[in-house]
């Protein structure tokens, strides 16, 4: 009964108020842990000069007033009743991408570290190379700087390179265009986070990803969500996801 | 250490290792979940496979035999599993309600705003 009700009242909005869900192909998801102070400066930025793109902010289940901010403003937005993390947010978005049909997905971090002028530059990169994830990198024409974070991102890229025969720079980077196939492996199959062990993988499955040189801002508010145990965690997990995991996967087809 | 504990350590191991790998193919497994029983399978492979490690090490801690020190590591290995697996229950029941009381709620909210537009 209650479905029935909210699919005739859906219908009276498209067809009587012009109202639709989704006004373009590219669709781009915020995830937002605690980022009340942030949120609004990366949406109000996305409605006055991107309105090109379609967005959603995926609020994962923050103690802060991030939900009360999206609903007063009117964002669009999912609510995760509780916390699942990064990949868990991640993945409601290609959910409700792979739903509503989107070709395009772009993931932005909501801490306003990432400019959107880049979009379009990633998705004429992509559609001219024919791949299925493009990387916004810091590291394609510039050096990276000496720090521990960085140690632990070259680890990765050379474990990376060790097992796919290919250099990625930003392996990190929370900058990504992903096309209609990767939007229904990332959202359905398991093991599938928006990480540098799915990135092999997706490499050694025969998937053409690259990456393009973006600036970034620095964070202005609000903390990382990695700690220093959390990095370790982090490192653990990329270099058995890379180095052991993923050889004993199946390699399908995409 | 008897040829017979060796035996059965290696065939423990591979059949671990074999199954593991099954779970991962049909995609049943998370990755997080496959490290400790990959790690533990290799330790008992090695177990098996080079008596002399576990000579060396119940000498260095004091066990009576070898095979004492490898029934030890197995204990050591199930308890700090059963530990983890008791925190991530309790979690998990902690999380379920949680979610049971969200869906009602939100569920609620819902069938008022549907009420709200009907009326009007």
């Amino acid at each position: 009964m209650l479905n029935y009700k909210i699919e005739y009242i859906k219908f009276e909005l498209i067809y009587y108020e012009g109202l639709t869900l989704k006004n373009s192909d590219i669709l781009i998801i915020i995830p937002a842990y605690n980022e009340a102070e942030n949120i609004e400066l990366v949406v109000d930025n996305l409605t006055y000069n991107y309105q090109c793109y379609d967005y959603i902010v995926i609020n994962d289940g923050s103690s802060d007033n991030t939900l009360d901010i999206c609903k007063q403003n009117g964002y669009n937005y999912l609510d995760l009743p509780m916390n699942l993390g990064l990949a868990g947010a991640i993945r409601s978005g290609f959910r409700y991408a792979y739903s509503l049909g989107y070709k395009y997905v772009v993931q932005i971090d909501g801490d306003n570290q990432h400019d959107p002028c880049y979009i379009s530059n990633m998705l004429d990169y992509m559609q001219e190379h024919n791949d299925d994830i493009v990387i916004g990198s810091r590291f394609v024409n510039k050096r990276k700087s000496r720090s521990i974070r960085m140690f632990g991102s070259n680890l990765i890229e050379v474990s990376m390179w060790i097992t796919t025969g290919k250099r990625i720079k930003d392996v990190t980077s929370g900058m990504r265009l992903y096309n209609a196939r990767m939007i229904e492996a990332f959202g359905y199959r398991a093991n599938f986070g928006p990480e540098p062990d799915t990135i092999a993988f997706l490499i050694n499955c025969g998937a053409r990803i690259d990456e393009i040189q973006v600036e970034m801002r620095d964070r202005v508010n609000g903390v990382s969500y990695l700690s220093f145990t959390k990095s370790i965690k982090y490192m653990i997990h990329m270099l058995y996801g890379i180095l052991v995991f993923q050889w004993l996967r199946k390699k399908g087809k995409l | 250490m008897t040829t017979l504990l060796r035996i059965c350590l290696v065939t423990l191991a591979v059949f671990s290792i074999i199954f593991m790998i099954y779970r991962i193919r049909g995609a049943k497994i998370r990755l997080q979940d496959t490290a400790f029983w990959i790690f533990t399978a290799v330790m008992l492979l090695i177990l098996g496979i080079f008596p002399s490690v576990s000579f060396w090490a119940s000498d260095i801690l004091g066990f009576q035999s070898a095979s004492n020190f490898i029934f030890f590591i197995m204990i050591c290995f199930l308890f700090e599993k059963i530990l983890t697996i008791s925190i991530v229950q309790s979690h998990m029941e902690e999380d379920y309600s949680v979610l049971v009381a969200e869906l009602a709620l939100r569920n609620k909210e819902l069938e008022e705003k549907i009420n709200e537009l009907e009326d009007s």
